[in-house]
């Protein structure tokens, strides 16, 4: 049966679900849970606990929110806009300006140079802190490609915004990150569609 | 070396997990979700239904009625034919001679 359910479509399962089929939502949770994290952490630059929150915030709309779901829009863009607005709330509720100090990345371990012997988790970890300190419009695009490894033009429905605006948006963000990363690396950033 | 660091790479290979209390907890308000109705979307209400069912479903509805009208009418104006057909029959056949109707020879020349 799990074999079964795991073989189906992000909307195959959502109709399962919207139809009480507790495997077909697990499912979706399994499939999504991590994205939809990576995508809060980035857009809202939460801390762990924070994060479990939002995540949980997500699934609970998602629940509420699959009785009107209808297939006609691609599951994932129906669950991401549903995480970003997530997002978008609790950073006005936060009412306060995400930033990063400066003087906060030079304390730092392992910048510039020493980035040599820094694991990528850590890295990692240090940029998706980062992301949460970019505008607004270049975070949201961040946080739907690194969340959902959708294409541009997915991430352009999303936003509202054509296909260039959302790549050349991502191109400027990474730019930026690599600015204020403070390490200059040849760039190799793939240009998926 | 980072040398050929990728920083979108990087960002999506992020692990940010939610704790295990996160997926109980979100599978249980599902399961609290269903229980109280049949799916999350509970017994479809009118509405949520696919429009084409519930317009199809109408179109009947509309025509019975129409059908149903139109057969009273039918049948009302069949009768009253009848009647009227057999009132003149009887005015103008049963009569006495000097109820009839009559062609005075005036109204002829």
């Amino acid at each position: 049966m799990r074999n079964k359910i795991a073989k189906l479509s992000d909307t195959e399962l959502a109709l399962l679900a919207r139809d009480g089929n507790a495997s077909a939502f697990e499912e979706i949770y399994d499939r999504h849970a991590a994205g939809v994290a990576r995508a809060l952490a980035s857009y809202a630059g939460a801390d762990a606990d924070v994060l479990d929150d939002l995540v949980q915030e997500v699934f609970f709309k998602v629940i509420e929110g699959l009785a009107s779901y209808v297939p006609q829009r691609p599951f994932p863009h129906w669950l991401y806009t549903v995480a970003l607005n997530t997002g978008r709330n609790h950073v006005r509720n936060r009412a306060r300006e995400l930033f990063v100090d400066p003087s906060e990345l030079e304390s730092m371990p392992l910048l510039g140079n020493e980035a040599a012997d820094c694991t990528d988790d850590i890295l990692g970890a240090r940029l998706v802190r980062l992301v949460a300190s970019l505008p607004e419009h270049m975070r949201e695009v961040v946080s739907l490609r690194i969340g959902s490894d959708m294409p541009y033009g997915e991430i352009g429905d999303i936003l509202g915004i054509p296909e260039g605006t959302a790549r050349s948006r991502m191109h400027n963000a990474i730019a930026s990150l690599r600015e204020r990363l403070g390490v200059t690396i040849p760039g190799s950033e793939k240009e998926q569609t | 070396m980072n040398a050929k660091l990728d920083i979108e790479e990087l960002l999506k290979r992020f692990r940010s997990e939610p704790s295990p209390r996160v997926k109980r907890t979100v599978l249980s308000r599902y399961a609290e979700r269903c229980s109280r109705t049949r799916g999350v979307a509970g017994a479809a209400k009118l509405w949520r239904r696919p429009v084409p069912l519930y317009f199809a479903a109408a179109l009947i509805v509309v025509a019975a009625g129409l059908s149903f009208v139109g057969g009273q009418k039918l049948s009302r104006a069949e009768r009253s034919a009848k009647e009227a057909s057999s009132f003149a029959k009887d005015t103008l056949t049963s009569a006495a001679p000097e109820q009839q109707w009559q062609f005075a020879p005036r109204d002829v020349l």
